[in-house]
């Protein structure tokens, strides 16, 4: 602590129905792994990573919760201080999904001013997936929110999720510093930059 | 009959009688006619005893004769005499009119030395003698006369002829006394039975006599029987003792009767030879010996008994007839008597008359005797007539008891059949007896010097045991000194095998940072050698350590597991973690030891046990028993232990919900359940212990059982429904008892160790919090305040309480916390979990960086090694560690979260209202 090895620290927040890969999302962007086997998130958990976005050090301390209703008493403390919120559902689980609405209501009445970021995951088995794509998309732009479909398992999408939030609290930041802007366009410029390869999927706000 | 002595007939004159019954003598008696009439077996056996003599024949070489003039032979007599053994061989001689066998020193030797009544002897062959072939004993009046003879063959014949000629004598005899028809004039006459004033004392009940044989003597064997074989006459007895017919005999009354009714030619004819018949007894002893004399058939025997006693009736009868034609005879004799009286009386007269002149007076009485003897003679007349009579009624009554005979033999030789069928199940069933164990039975039947034989050589057996026991033991105690020893020695082996690993592993950790650090270029070479070559060097020796490492790691994962299936390696680990974890297991491992190695904990052990002897199979709550779950249960123990602590707390509802409530609740399929609460178990199946080859995945064997559970307890506890955290509490239940005992552990930590833990709210686990927080900064205040400027540890704490120690933490150290918390509660939890920031305070003061110290709180169990060391900070360090505080700051914190939570609820619904708003705007623009 007593000297900076990073630019900005962000903290983020992972939440979503329970089983839907929290756990393992953010596994897969700290750790780099992916066993599988879990143990079920009592309480919560964080890990701490740090990546280079424009040419600046973020340090992301990144917290994962438990996925089941009743913790939500216990992990709405975390979420003061929060700068952006990833809401994951799971795209086999139509259910997860649907729950969707529940969950960006628990960030509305828990924090403001918050960069959001709706997530499918589980996106590796085609045979399996229920929601779709466009349907996921729609609530992202109804919500004003980027859209990603990842694969923790894959590593797919994983990284440009995580670098694409980091980018919207950065460039929040940034405006709230200088002046303000409305939310909408930060989601606008953040979908333009990011998520190189799946343009088609990932984008959402337009 | 021509008897020994001159049978001088009487001087009788033959009567004009159509018979040639002649007038005896009143005392001599001769029989030569009246055999003939009644056709008596005497006439036979004349020229078997033809030879009458005291001293027998001299001079046959061969050592036996059983000519059928004389029974002679060498035979060796065995003696015991003031325990002194003695034989002598002579020789021996059978007179058959006597029935007597004589000693002589040779068979020249004209005088006796000794006479034995064969009469009065019983001849037994007993199986005491059976060493030796020939031997057979003669008892007589409780003396017994042992005697050899060459073989057992001739043995068998002496024994043969014995009883032959014994039972015809017997038989003569008895036919001598019943006709009365024979003069005894013996020079040995001292023979009771023989002598004729007895026979004649005894002749209205000789016939019984013969018949009885004698049924007050004592039988059984070797005693003075007169007709059988000792072998035959102890089964005799038993078969006479057994239909309590005093009078009946089978072999003797068959014998006899045969020989007073049969003509001595037919006798034989149905009897088995001796030799047959003894054949067929041994195999009947086997028979007796098997089943004990009662079980003898009996139903044929009384059949035939019943026709021997009318034949005994018959017989009686014909006895009566002839004694009538007896005092008829001596009428007649009386009479004739008479007549030659009067005759010479008559001519007296006459001469008289012839004297005297008084012819008148003389011819008065001629004529009174004429008619006196007219009258006579019509008397004789009439007496003949009657004699007539009862001559024929005998001769009927004598057919009768033919044709009774001939049944008699009929029937006996269906009983002999029956005998022989018996006799052959018998052999069957022994020879089946001897394939399998032999029932020993010591009858009566069985001879003593035989037991005794056998008793000495069980007892010398016995003994070979009891040497080869005593042998045994010593070998077992000092096997088992052995065993302790190489136990001993393992241990220490094992100890610093354990040492060495978490020594390699520390070096192996230490060596792999350095290489990183080299890699990453920050120790410069001093060496002047080429950067290149180094760095490449370096880069090889770091890659086969961590590629080594991997492999190694993941053979651990996939084929260790520890004694409750927890994998030895847990989780994947980065590389750098892998080696840090292998040193602390290698160390964990160590202490395991050093505290198994450890006195302390064979007392322990030693407690464990004495107090759990003294338990029933419940165990009680107990001061001594929470002392000694503060340490930790022994594995073995720790089902029942657990079971009795589940049921402490469980015992009232389980009584009200009643038997088989669990049973009812995992079919109660009907029951609404939530079905949030069913899918959400669902998923968390395989995310409650990963690490266990139990819960390892789907397939895993206790999978199924902690559905069950859970699902059973969301029937019981609607309300509760489920919440994470018990799925582990479940599973760790599942690891020691059955899954109705760990539904209601699961009841017991829910309802009661932790109420309000797990219910919608939470509220007590988040009240539980902040108390902890509370006594956190209140006991270890220096470590609480640099901890809370990076972290809140409850972040953590929170896990341990929800879960009981199970996340991240070995369950070397976790069971026992289970063991303690299970019998005293929550305040366990406070304590455990302040001790495991007390255990790290060291490591965690020098701590400055937030992610250090969250990777290092994070992983906290799995660094604790020192069992010991965390039961002393919980227990003792921390103490006192008053209740009454967690009960104030429960008082102060549980309002507060309550208005929190209203709060949050308020918002909830507010941002849900206008949400509702919106979106019903929303739709209205649309």
């Amino acid at each position: 602590m007593t000297k900076k090895d990073y630019d900005h620290l962000f903290k983020l927040l992972i939440i979503g129905d329970s089983g839907v890969g929290k756990s393992s999302l953010l596994l897969r962007f700290s750790d780099g792994t992916f066993t599988g086997s879990y143990i079920t998130t009592i309480g919560v958990d964080f890990k701490i990573r740090t990546i280079v976005v424009n040419g600046e050090r973020v340090k992301l301390q990144i917290w994962d919760t438990a996925g089941q209703e009743r913790f939500r008493t216990i992990t709405s403390t975390y979420y003061r201080g929060t700068h952006g919120v990833i809401v994951v559902y799971d795209v086999t689980n139509g259910e997860s999904f649907a729950n969707i609405k529940r969950w960006l209501e628990e960030i509305e009445h828990n924090c403001e001013d918050v960069s959001r970021v709706l997530v499918g995951n589980k996106d590796d088995d085609p045979e399996r997936k229920v929601v779709l794509t466009s349907d996921a998309k729609r609530i992202a732009e109804a919500s004003g929110i980027p859209f990603f479909e990842t694969s923790a398992k894959e590593n797919r999408n994983v990284e440009e999720m995580f670098v694409a939030i980091t980018s919207a609290v950065l460039t929040e930041k940034k405006n709230k510093l200088q002046s303000s802007l409305p939310a909408d366009v930060q989601g606008r410029r953040l979908h333009e930059r990011g998520g190189p390869g799946r343009t088609d999927k990932k984008a959402c706000c337009k | 009959m021509q008897s020994s002595e001159t049978s001088t007939g009487a001087p009788s004159r033959p009567v004009a009688v159509p018979t040639s019954l002649k007038i005896p003598d009143v005392i001599k008696i001769t029989d030569s006619d009246a055999a003939d009439d009644f056709v008596l077996p005497v006439a036979t056996i004349r020229p078997e005893t033809s030879t009458e003599r005291l001293i027998p024949d001299a001079g046959a070489a061969v050592p036996l004769q059983f000519t059928a003039e004389k029974l002679s032979g060498w035979l060796t007599r065995h003696k015991k005499t003031l325990g002194m053994k003695t034989s002598d061989r002579k020789w021996y001689e059978f007179v058959d009119d006597r029935c007597k066998l004589f000693v002589f020193q040779g068979p020249d030797e004209p005088v006796p030395q000794e006479s034995i009544d064969i009469g009065r002897a019983a001849i037994v062959v007993d199986p005491e003698f059976s060493e030796k072939p020939g031997v057979f004993a003669l008892s007589i009046d409780n003396q017994t006369i042992v005697l050899e003879a060459f073989s057992s063959d001739e043995m068998r014949r002496w024994i043969q002829e014995l009883q032959k000629r014994r039972e015809l004598f017997l038989k003569i005899r008895s036919v001598d006394t019943l006709t009365r028809g024979h003069t005894y004039s013996r020079v040995n006459s001292s023979n009771a039975s023989s002598s004729p004033a007895a026979v004649e004392e005894n002749r209205s009940t000789s016939a019984e006599y013969d018949f009885c044989a004698q049924p007050d003597e004592p039988t059984g064997l070797g005693s003075g029987d007169t007709s059988a074989s000792g072998v035959l006459v102890s089964f005799d007895d038993i078969l006479y003792r057994t239909t309590k017919a005093p009078l009946y005999r089978p072999d003797q009354d068959g014998e006899n009767s045969a020989g007073l009714d049969i003509p001595s030619q037919h006798h034989g004819r149905n009897q088995p030879s001796p030799t047959a018949k003894r054949s067929e007894n041994k195999p009947m002893q086997a028979f007796r010996q098997m089943f004990g004399p009662n079980k003898v058939e009996k139903v044929d025997v009384k059949h035939e008994k019943a026709l021997e006693d009318r034949l005994i009736v018959l017989q009686d009868e014909l006895l009566l007839a002839r004694d009538e034609l007896t005092a008829q005879k001596e009428i007649v004799t009386v009479l004739r008597r008479q007549l030659d009286f009067t005759t010479k009386e008559k001519e007296a007269l006459r001469t008289l008359v012839g004297s005297t002149d008084k012819e008148a007076a003389q011819m008065q009485i001629l004529r009174d005797r004429c008619r006196l003897i007219l009258e006579l003679e019509e008397a004789l007349q009439n007496s003949r007539s009657e004699k007539d009579t009862l001559v024929q009624r005998s001769e009927i009554l004598k057919n009768e008891l033919l044709e009774m005979a001939r049944q008699s033999a009929k029937l006996r030789e269906n009983l002999r059949n029956k005998e022989n069928a018996i006799v052959l199940l018998t052999e069957q069933v022994t020879k089946q007896e001897l394939s399998g164990p032999r029932p020993v039975r010591n009858g009566s039947q069985r001879s003593l010097p035989d037991t005794e034989d056998q008793v000495q050589k069980m007892r010398d057996i016995l003994e070979a045991y009891k040497e080869k026991l005593a042998f045994l033991n010593e070998e077992i105690v000092s096997q088992n000194n052995l065993r302790t020893e190489m136990a001993g020695r393992e241990e220490v082996l094992l100890g610093m095998i354990t040492d060495w690993e978490a020594k390699h592993a520390r070096l192996e950790s230490r060596l792999l940072y350095s290489l990183k650090d080299m890699a990453s270029g920050k120790v410069k070479s001093i060496l002047g050698s080429p950067e290149d070559e180094v760095s490449r060097i370096r880069q090889r020796i770091l890659d086969e350590a961590l590629g080594g490492s991997e492999a190694d790691a993941h053979v651990k994962a996939v084929t260790e597991c520890d004694r409750y299936g927890f994998f030895v390696s847990r989780l994947h680990y980065t590389n750098e973690e892998y080696l840090e974890r292998k040193a602390l297991e290698a160390e964990r491992r160590q202490r395991l030891v050093n505290l198994r190695k450890d006195p302390s904990s064979a007392d322990l052990s030693a407690k464990w046990d004495s107090f759990l002897t003294k338990q029933t199979r419940l165990l009680q709550k107990s001061e001594e028993l929470k002392n000694l779950m503060r340490i930790g249960c022994p594995d073995g123990h720790r089902g029942r232990v657990w079971k009795s602590c589940v049921e402490w707390r469980v015992s009232a509802i389980k009584t009200v919900k009643g038997v088989g409530y669990y049973q009812s609740l995992v079919k109660d399929t009907a029951k609404p359940l939530a079905s949030s609460a069913a899918k959400q178990i669902k998923i968390d199946l395989c995310r409650t212990l990963p690490n266990n080859v139990h819960f390892m995945n789907m397939e895993s064997d206790m999978i199924p059982r902690l559905e069950e559970v859970l699902l059973a307890f969301s029937r019981h506890n609607p309300a509760v429904a489920y919440c994470q955290g018990m799925n582990r509490l479940v599973a760790v239940a599942l690891l020691f008892l059955n899954e109705e005992d760990a539904f209601w552990c699961l009841v017991a930590i829910v309802e009661y160790l932790l109420p309000g833990y797990f219910t919608i709210n939470m509220i007590e686990a988040q009240t539980d919090q902040r108390i902890f927080r509370d006594l956190f900064a209140t006991k270890l205040p220096e470590l609480f305040s640099h901890l809370s400027q990076q972290l809140d540890p409850t972040l953590y704490s929170f896990n341990w309480f929800l879960t009981v120690f199970v996340d991240n933490m070995h369950p070397d150290i976790f069971l026992p916390i289970w063991d303690a918390f299970l019998v005293e509660g929550k305040k366990v939890l406070f304590r455990f979990s302040l001790a495991m920031f007390k255990y790290f305070e060291d490591v965690l003061m020098e701590i400055t960086d937030q992610n250090l110290a969250n990777k290092l709180l994070r992983n906290l169990g799995d660094r604790v090694t020192d069992l010991r060391k965390l039961q002393a900070i919980a227990f003792e360090t921390l103490n006192p560690f008053p209740m009454k505080l967690v009960k104030a700051r429960r008082a102060v914190h549980l309002p507060e979260i309550m208005a929190e939570m209203q709060q949050l609820e308020k918002l909830r619904a507010s941002v849900s209202q206008s949400h509702s708003n919106s979106n019903n705007q929303e739709e209205d623009d649309l």
